[in-house]
């Protein structure tokens, strides 16, 4: 341990290069990791901001929030079933909107305030009441648009603005800022923007639901879709890999991410190699003194753990550097879960980067330190 | 007491036509504070029964015993724990770690061998003090002299206090002068802690520093051997 210790300590330029390496590598991934983590929960979060351990969808729907369509007096029915201990509604519309002239895109989420599917995010202002009309909570992310509280929000085809009475975090749709109405205000701008929904009736897109304690959720998902027939029940993170190009994105992401920690081990494993290369003869004189494989080894596996770690806090302190120079509008979530794991999995791979030069190490033969060959 | 007792070794490398007889029958006992000089012409198979008695090679015949212990019936683990704790080597070329300070190059063995830390920064500190490398305990390798590194890489084989000293060619990289100096303070080392040394080595002027000599020609040994 000393040995591997003293090495770093005197050998810096050496190390510094595969701390830089790691670092860089590191930086890299954060930063995908962030932008993968962001573009998630700006498409998922109307979904994901809700305590809802399940929403149904109608079968036709094929677990999409545009298409699904579901009777909202099926609520009762859906609350009744053993399992469920509370149930909601939620219906999206996707518009244009208006401040001070300046158009974006927004998403109109529908909910019944108090139950379960509204955001339990709320960082400012209040929830809306019941039974409030034309008044709603906005993602926080539209206050890039101008709005504040007590803003009112225009949506383009319909004659009267909301309100805009409390913000809530990480509760966007499809990367577009919400703003979340009561389910009949909801249905009021529906049939202004949409003429064609009026002859549907009163529907929600999805009923979210939350499962009572000790209740299994996948059977009291099974017990729904057997109750109405024409539903098909998906946990609430099925719900949000199934929204458009969220599981791609993922898959996307996960691979450059894991191809990143794949060339953390090459990295690693390319530098022990060459290093052990370059003190091939040091560590025959180690060997034929006394010392040990696993002595050798467990001073490689330190050198690789001060390198990884040393190289991780680098890269973190870099991407974090990042993050305050970039435009609002790139979506990025530094999360600390993942952070956790890309460092756990950064020593993991240059650990086993490092041990794989341990191979050439138990081949160095101690007698070549004789001679004259070391 | 005898300290080293080689008996009938023979190795041989390669096998069928490839094959070549490094060592024939080889026999060698060593008292206790009792230093040996091994000469012979290159290829004459020196090295090699200096790394069959420090169990760096296995024989392909024979025994070898230091102290009560016959070396070649030890597992290649527990030969390795043994060269910690019994045998010292100085190497040709000096061969110290060249990170490591001169003393760190002492106490490195701590690390390695069975005894305390405390125990061997003691010695180091001793060793270094009778080497005459006090005021260059805090250098490191590539800040010193050839004899001066050698001097350290003599402190290094006696630190963890071994039974055996094995020595190869320690004048090699040193001119007349520092090498006579060099042989003369490790004969001065080995003779005042009663250990046994082996030295292998090709100068004739080395030999008087030494109680004994042997010959080793083409893998055997020639005279005074027993």
């Amino acid at each position: 341990m000393r040995l591997a210790l003293a090495e770093i300590r005197r050998r810096r330029g050496r190390w510094a290069s595969i701390t830089g390496a790691v670092a860089f590598i590191v930086f890299l991934v954060l930063v995908l990791a962030a932008l993968s983590d962001g573009i998630f929960v700006g498409t998922t979060g109307a979904l994901g901001s809700s305590d809802a351990d399940a929403l149904v969808y109608s079968t036709d729907g094929r677990r999409s929030l545009v298409r699904s369509e579901l009777p909202i007096a099926e609520l009762p029915a859906l609350a009744a079933i053993e399992g469920v201990a509370d149930a909601g509604a939620l219906g999206v519309l996707l518009a244009t909107a208006a401040t001070d002239g300046a158009a974006f895109d927004i998403a109109v989420m529908g909910h019944l305030p108090g139950r379960v599917g509204e955001p339990t995010t709320l960082e400012d202002g209040r929830h809306p009441a019941a039974n409030e009309s034309f008044v709603g909570l906005a993602d926080v992310s539209l206050r890039e648009e101008g709005i504040d509280l007590g803003s009112s929000i225009l949506l383009t085809g319909s004659a009267q603005p909301v309100e805009v009475i409390g913000f809530v975090t990480d509760a966007r749709y499809l990367l577009a800022g919400t703003l979340w109405v009561t389910m009949e205000t909801w249905e009021s701008l529906r049939f202004e923007i949409r003429p064609e929904t009026i002859g549907r009736g009163s529907v929600a897109q999805a009923l979210p639901f939350t499962v009572a304690d000790g209740a299994a959720v996948d059977a009291v998902m099974a017990n729904v879709d057997a109750a109405f027939g024409t539903t098909e029940t998906v946990t609430t993170d099925e719900a949000m890999l199934s929204l458009p190009g969220v599981a791609q994105q993922a898959s996307t992401f996960t691979a450059i991410i894991v191809v990143s920690f794949v060339v953390v081990g090459l990295v690693t494993g390319l530098f022990f190699a060459l290093v052990t290369l370059e003190k091939r003869g040091q560590l025959a004189i180690l060997k034929a003194i006394g010392s040990s494989n696993y002595m050798l080894l467990r001073g490689i596996l330190v050198q690789a753990l001060i390198a990884t770690v040393a190289g991780y806090v680098l890269g973190f302190g870099l991407s974090r550097l990042l993050a305050l120079v970039l435009p609002p509008a790139v979506p990025v979530e530094f999360l600390a879960g993942t952070a956790r794991t890309l460092f756990l999995a950064t020593v993991v791979m240059g650990a086993i980067g490092a041990t794989l030069s341990f191979r050439r190490i138990i081949h160095i033969d101690p007698a070549s330190a004789l001679g004259g060959e070391a | 007491m005898t300290a080293l007792t080689v008996a009938n070794v023979t190795k041989v490398y390669g096998s069928g036509h490839t094959e070549v007889t490094a060592l024939t029958h080889a026999n060698l006992e060593l008292r206790d504070n009792e230093f040996l000089a091994l000469l012979g012409p290159s290829g004459s198979g020196k090295t090699t029964l200096l790394s069959v008695i420090g169990g760096l090679l296995s024989p392909t015949e024979g025994t070898v015993t230091i102290g009560d212990t016959a070396l070649t019936t030890l597992s290649k683990k527990e030969q390795t724990r043994f060269r910690a704790n019994r045998v010292g080597f100085v190497f040709q070329g000096f061969n110290l770690v060249p990170f490591l300070t001169a003393r760190e190059n002492l106490t490195v063995m701590a690390s390695i061998s069975d005894s305390s830390r405390s125990e061997i920064e003691a010695r180091a500190d001793q060793l270094l003090e009778e080497l005459g490398l006090v005021n260059r305990h805090d250098n490191l390798p590539e800040q010193l002299s050839g004899g001066e590194r050698q001097r350290v890489a003599i402190g290094r084989a006696l630190v963890s206090d071994p039974d055996l000293i094995l020595v190869d060619e320690p004048t090699a990289s040193l001119d007349t002068e520092l090498g006579t100096q060099v042989v003369q303070l490790l004969a001065a080392e080995i003779k005042s802690r009663g250990k046994a040394g082996i030295m292998v080595t090709h100068d004739l002027r080395m030999v008087e520093y030494t109680d004994r000599t042997v010959q080793i020609l083409d893998g055997k040994l020639l005279n005074g051997a027993g």
